[in-house]
């Protein structure tokens, strides 16, 4: 009975059927083919509802009285449907989507103020109310240059910052995409310095020069899709961290999982770590309370990052035996440590 | 499936017939008139409820009207109310609407078949250039706003009643930024991060409140997180390396910065409220950053790393 596996309630198919029947009556004739794919539909489905349209219309539902479709296999012909060709007013959600979508790609650094973008959002404002709906997106260097290096398909050169230890190295790049995700912009591209599919940070990148040299594209792996590109890429951990419960606001955020309760009053969560250092100054960040309950391994993540950063107050002070410190023991570096960073906003972890 | 085809082909007529009539219709002329209701009166009573639940489920305003006679009440959908009002968008501003909605990903948000109803007949496909989350409050919320009723929540575990201002989007979260009525003496302006909201806001009537003019969200949110409004604020320089330098530089604001070095890392001077959130920001920050005024605090944080050393 579950022919398409969706819209299986009578007031979802109405509405398909409404925004179908909208859209034929704006473009007169389409192909069965077309419409299934714009609208979702299975064809065959869509056949059916469209067979079944063209039997509604008004009482008396004499033949000048019903939806005037025409419907063979492969074509739908429509005429008249005049009280249909008028949109319905937006859901709540849909108003939300138009806006915040418009804002966000309004606050993409380089956006143009007086677009016709920003005068179709003032328009809709004027008729659906002001909607007091603002989207800030960091700004970002590079970000015109390697939008054009994805465009033309360039290898470009870049400088950057690697988030663990902040060694910089140089790498050339094959640009896939550059993408806005929770507030900050990213690359994403396939490394040859790595030999592998790699997110940076634009922030992080000190400075980009295109090359003319041209690549053909690559086969994207499935995981470069969301904001969770990445992060459970191969050499990743889930690490359970407790923290004392009312305190876990900076981990919601971060959570893999649902958090659990713990020991001494306190919650569990899971955090997927790719990068031990981040973990340790996830930690220190957190408060003594927190603590690693698994696995024992990184355990220890939070006193090699405290060592470090007490060498660099002891180099200062007077340099008193401190330089006897280097101890700054060298983590094993994180594969996907690029995307694991996290500044002090709590940003760039998984929102799942 | 001939009994749920049927089903959808009663409530088309339905909204067809209601949509197109200019008085509203008594049950009675439902059940006689409109194709596929059973005639029976408790079985048609019974049948036009549940079709009624659907559309207005659904968002389709059927309205209860008052009528004269045995009948009492009629029904039907009024096009000043069902219809999108015209915007009056042309050709260009329907492309930039279509690119911004095909371009920009709300991540768990279902926007439908947005591009339709706004009178684009394309549908661009294209890798998102924006991807925000999206969560189910933001949109009552803007209705909210735009109705200016006032949201009622459960927020750090105390009930709120809060003027919705305006929304925002900063760092990787949604805020909403409303007159708390429940703080302060007779209510303040407070910030709401909205996936921290407890459970559904519900709402009140529409026009209990004014927005407040030239009301700026973003300036009401304040970026660091040591800028709370604490007690007395004290001033603090820091030095952070080039791997927290992008970031510090935001959340302390141009201003801070006091010099610039050769490998890439400043000096930062600015004003704290919140010590132990600043503390908790320079641990999180590792190596990356150190403290150099005042002394007090630079103790303080070396003792705490010490103390995790030992």
């Amino acid at each position: 009975m579950l022919v398409s596996g969706q819209a299986t309630d009578a007031g979802e198919r109405l509405l398909r059927l409404l925004a179908v029947l909208a859209y034929l009556a704006r473009v007169g004739e389409a192909s069965i083919a077309d419409l299934a794919s714009r609208f979702g539909v299975d064809e065959r489905v869509l056949v059916g509802e469209l067979e079944l349209a063209a039997c509604c219309g008004l009482p008396p539902y004499t033949p000048d009285q019903l939806l005037e479709l025409v419907v063979d296999d492969e074509r739908v012909v429509a005429h008249g449907l005049d009280a249909l060709r008028r949109p319905q007013r937006l859901t709540p959600e849909e108003g939300f989507a138009v806006a915040a979508a418009a804002r966000a790609l309004l606050a993409v650094p380089g956006a143009e103020r007086s677009s016709p973008l920003s005068s179709a959002l003032s328009k809709l404002e004027a008729a659906l109310g002001a909607d007091r709906l603002e989207v800030q997106l960091e700004s970002a260097q590079h970000l015109e240059l390697l939008r054009a290096a994805v465009e033309e398909r360039r290898l470009v050169e870049i400088d950057y910052l690697g988030s663990a230890r902040g060694r910089e190295t140089t790498r050339v790049v094959e640009p896939h995409a550059v993408v806005a995700l929770e507030g900050r912009f990213y690359l994403d591209a396939y490394c040859h310095l790595a030999d592998a599919w790699r997110r940076f940070q634009l922030e992080r990148i000190r400075s980009a020069r295109p090359t003319t040299t041209r690549f053909t594209r690559r086969e994207v792996p499935g995981d470069l899709r969301g904001p969770g590109a990445f992060r459970g890429g191969p050499g990743s951990t889930i690490a359970l961290v407790a923290v004392p419960e009312g305190r876990q606001a900076l981990l919601d955020r971060l959570a893999a999982g649902p958090p659990e309760p713990a020991s001494g009053g306190r919650v569990a969560v899971p955090v997927r770590v790719g990068d031990p250092n981040w973990l340790g100054r996830l930690l220190l960040r957190l408060g003594p309370e927190a603590e690693v309950l698994d696995p024992p391994e990184l355990a220890g993540a939070r006193v090699a990052v405290a060592r470090r950063a007490l060498a660099r107050y002891r180099r200062q002070v007077g340099a008193k035996g401190g330089r006897g410190a280097p101890a700054a023991p060298a983590a094993s570096s994180g594969t996907s440590g690029e995307a694991e960073e996290s500044g002090p906003g709590g940003s760039g972890g998984s929102r799942r | 499936m001939p009994a749920r085809t049927s089903r959808l082909e009663r409530i088309t007529n339905l909204f067809l017939a209601l949509l197109d009539t200019t008085r509203p219709m008594p049950l009675r002329e439902i059940g006689t008139a409109i194709a596929g209701y059973p005639s029976e009166p408790r079985a048609l009573r019974q049948a036009f409820e549940r079709d009624k639940r659907v559309l207005r489920d659904k968002g389709i305003p059927v309205e209860t009207e008052r009528i004269g006679g045995d009948d009492q009440v009629g029904y039907r959908i009024l096009k000043e109310r069902y219809y999108l009002p015209d915007l009056g968008l042309d050709a260009e501003e329907e492309e930039a609407l279509a690119f911004a909605v095909a371009a920009v990903r709300l991540e768990g948000g279902g926007g439908g078949d947005v591009l339709a109803k706004l009178g684009s007949t394309g549908r661009p496909e294209l890798p998102p250039v924006v991807v925000l989350p999206t969560l189910p409050a933001l949109a009552p919320l803007q209705e909210a706003i735009r109705h200016r009723t006032l949201a009622l929540f459960v927020y750090r575990g105390r009930a709120r009643e809060v003027e919705p201002y305006g929304l925002l989007f900063r760092s990787g979260a949604w805020y909403l930024v409303g007159r708390d009525r429940t703080s302060g003496k007779g209510g303040a302006t407070r910030t709401f991060r909205v996936d921290r909201i407890e459970g559904a806001p519900r709402f009140g009537p529409p026009g209990a409140y004014d927005l407040p003019e030239g009301f700026d969200a973003a300036a009401e949110l304040r970026a660091a997180p040591w800028a709370v409004p604490g007690t007395e604020a004290c001033e603090v320089v820091v030095e952070v390396d080039v791997r927290e330098a992008p970031s510090a530089r935001r959340l302390a604001g141009e201003g801070a910065v006091e010099r610039r070095l050769p490998d890439g890392s400043l000096r930062l001077r600015f004003r704290v409220g919140d010590e132990e959130a600043f503390v908790a920001w320079v641990l999180g920050c590792g190596d990356g950053v150190e403290v150099i005024e005042p002394p007090e605090l630079r103790a303080r944080v070396v003792e705490m790393l010490l103390a995790w050393c030992s």
